[in-house]
């Protein structure tokens, strides 16, 4: 069975046979404001609450971490690169993949990457046990053929998400699930449930 | 064995810089130095003595040694660090050799003054500590005390309550009573290895076939110095008499070749030069004491890590410059653009827990830079938002959250925040400048 790294949402974990693929690369894509971010940075909080490091490389300074630190994650263990191009994103990536450093690296709203680029991001991500994620507003690029999971998210209301699997190496079925990121748990459970089901498509 | 201090001060001195220069130059005479700038050092000779065959012979070598150098001083020899300055600032040119227990008697004819020398043996007096003591020493001489043996006999349980703790290390130490240690010099030590081509080089594996060499004998000058080094600099001369200095601050200390290789490699790929490459020099700058990790107990694999991680910070800001690597830490701001600033990043520390989010206000989690302005529609009962980008129907809209404020800065704002549903499903955080009524988009719940 293929290694994995929790999404931080159970049930979202047991849909995607045990959440992101380790030593590999994942991509959630969709619209600004579709919600992406938010389920990427669950795995980013459960990561942190357990001091473990993680990277995040963003073009420019574009995310607010007084909303990071909302979702549960502490600022401390965050190493944030804010390259002022593309190039250098994919540069300081590919340092951080190797490193071996980080359990999860976020890539975060890059526009464009060739085949080449990912093809040398997958074989660092499978020496150094990394786990790459990649978030893009709109699929540009080429290169697809390195990537493990690719998934689309749009948000179906405010606090629910609309997942859609387009590509699996784990030979799953192309999937949608809706997922709700609301805090409103049992009492005892540790992340925000997952609603609804699987839905083949 | 009873200790010796030797004071010398220097009247005309320079300039502070220089100081540490001449403590330098004068551990010849002892290894034991201490400095108070910016016009004092001083030598413990308790056991150096012996070999200049004397105290007075020491002096007079220390004089000869002053004199050749045309270094103007005053010298004093006495049991601690308090009564050898304190004898050596009280300007007398010839060396004052004061015989071990006969502090107070050397010191008694001094000027009541010359209590201000007795203030901090160690460092220049702070603000408040020279004010305290001329006030003490205005007090005394309305009293009518004239030198410091009048002071010193003034009886010590009475000092106490007329002028403080600083009253009583003063009464002590004019009486020739002073035990603060010699707070030790470090003089600076540069690492610096460089390298001249036969013939002129144009290409870069040469160079890094040199750096690695140079590197490596850094490495071990500083293994046995137990330093670590927090800034590299690479000095490059080219053929046509063009001398480039590259600096690359380190975020944490580093010391291994290897890792240090990797950093002169990312700068150097980044490098245009006009001319082919004579000579190269590596500096290991800002030297700090490292010592050896201690292993960890259940994981061996600690000390390493910590300095690959340090290896790899290196690197990325060999290779993008020092501003953009960091954590993130909040700040007590209400504008957003304010709310945070960057630290750096250092995950083995325990950090702060942050705090519970419910305390924390609902924020986008994608912040535009600079906002957005925003067209607004009204159609019949349609409500529609057009950037620059993109025209969203607004389906619902929650707020308004006020944030206003710094109209004490000269740079005042006062805005209405909204959280926008659109028709996609997309979630935005605009806001109303409530100043001139316009709406910009701020931030994307994404």
């Amino acid at each position: 069975m293929q290694a994995t790294l929790s999404t931080g949402l159970p049930l979202l974990d047991r849909f995607l046979d045990g959440g992101w693929f380790r030593k590999g690369l994942n991509e959630l894509c969709g619209k600004e404001g579709g919600g992406k971010a938010s389920l990427a940075f669950k795995s980013v909080a459960a990561l942190t609450q357990k001091k473990i490091p993680v990277a995040l490389i963003t073009k420019g300074a574009s995310f607010f971490p007084p909303a990071l630190a909302r979702e549960g994650i502490d600022l401390g263990r965050i190493l944030w690169l804010r390259p002022e191009s593309e190039e250098r994103c994919r540069w300081a990536s590919e340092q951080v993949v190797r490193s071996g450093l980080f359990p999860l690296i976020l890539n975060a709203y890059f526009s464009y990457y060739n085949e080449r680029e990912t093809r040398r991001l997958q074989l660092a991500a499978e020496r150094s046990g990394s786990t790459v994620l990649f978030l893009r507003h709109a699929h540009r690029g080429t290169g697809n053929f390195a990537f493990a999971l690719r998934c689309n998210v749009e948000r179906s209301r405010s606090d629910r998400l609309y997942l859609r699997i387009l590509k699996s190496r784990r030979m799953l079925p192309k999937l949608e699930m809706e997922v709700s990121l609301d805090a409103k748990t049992n009492p005892g459970d540790l992340f925000p449930e997952i609603t609804g089901s699987r839905v083949a498509s | 064995m009873q200790r010796r201090i030797l004071a010398i001060y220097f009247p005309k001195s320079p300039d502070p810089a220089s100081l540490p220069e001449l403590a330098e130059k004068l551990l010849a005479f002892s290894p034991r130095l201490g400095i108070r700038p910016p016009d004092l050092v001083y030598i413990d000779v308790t056991a150096s003595t012996r070999l200049f065959d004397g105290e007075s012979n020491l002096l007079s070598r220390l004089s000869r040694w002053l004199s050749e150098r045309q270094i103007q001083a005053h010298v004093s020899l006495a049991d601690n660090l308090a009564a050898a300055g304190a004898l050596a600032r009280s300007r007398t040119m010839k060396p004052i050799l004061a015989p071990s227990g006969e502090i107070a008697s050397l010191l008694s004819p001094l000027s009541i003054e010359s209590l201000r020398f007795l203030v901090n043996p160690l460092s220049p007096p702070t603000p408040a500590e020279t004010d305290a003591a001329s006030r003490a020493i205005q007090v005394l001489t309305l009293l009518g005390l004239r030198t410091l043996g009048d002071f010193a006999r003034l009886p010590a349980s009475t000092i106490g309550s007329r002028f403080g703790p600083l009253g009583v290390d003063l009464h002590r130490r004019a009486r020739g009573i002073d035990e603060l240690p010699l707070r030790p010099f470090e003089p600076s030590v540069t690492y610096r290895e460089s390298h001249s081509f036969e013939s002129s080089v144009g290409s870069l594996e040469p160079i890094l076939f040199v750096a690695k060499t140079l590197l490596e004998k850094l490495e071990r000058r500083l293994q046995k110095d137990l330093n670590a080094a927090l800034e590299l600099v690479l000095y490059i001369e080219t053929e046509d008499c063009v001398e480039t200095e590259l600096s690359v601050p380190l975020s944490r200390p580093l010391r291994r070749s290897k890792g240090l290789l990797q950093i002169v490699r990312e700068r150097l790929s980044r490098l245009t030069l006009q001319a082919p490459i004579v000579s190269f020099a590596v500096e290991l700058s800002l030297p700090i004491r490292k010592r050896p990790t201690q292993f960890h107990l259940f994981d061996a694999n600690v000390a390493d890590q910590q300095e690959s991680l340090a290896e790899l910070l290196g690197r990325l800001v060999a290779g993008l410059g020092p501003n953009v690597i960091s954590a993130a830490a909040l700040r007590e701001r209400y504008r957003p653009e304010f709310s945070w600033n960057p630290v750096p990043f250092q995950p083995e520390q325990n950090s702060s827990p942050p705090p519970p989010p419910a305390t924390l206000p609902l924020r986008p989690l994608l912040l535009l830079s600079p906002p957005e302005p925003l067209e607004v529609e009204r159609r019949e009962n349609s409500f529609f938002l057009r950037s620059k980008k993109e025209r969203y129907a607004v389906l619902s809209l929650a707020g308004p959250e006020r944030l206003a404020g710094e109209w004490w800065s000269g740079d005042a704002y006062a805005r209405d925040y909204f959280v926008a549903e659109a028709e996609g499903g997309q979630r935005l955080w605009i806001f109303q400048n409530l100043p001139d009524q316009r709406f910009f988009l701020h931030g994307y719940f994404d």
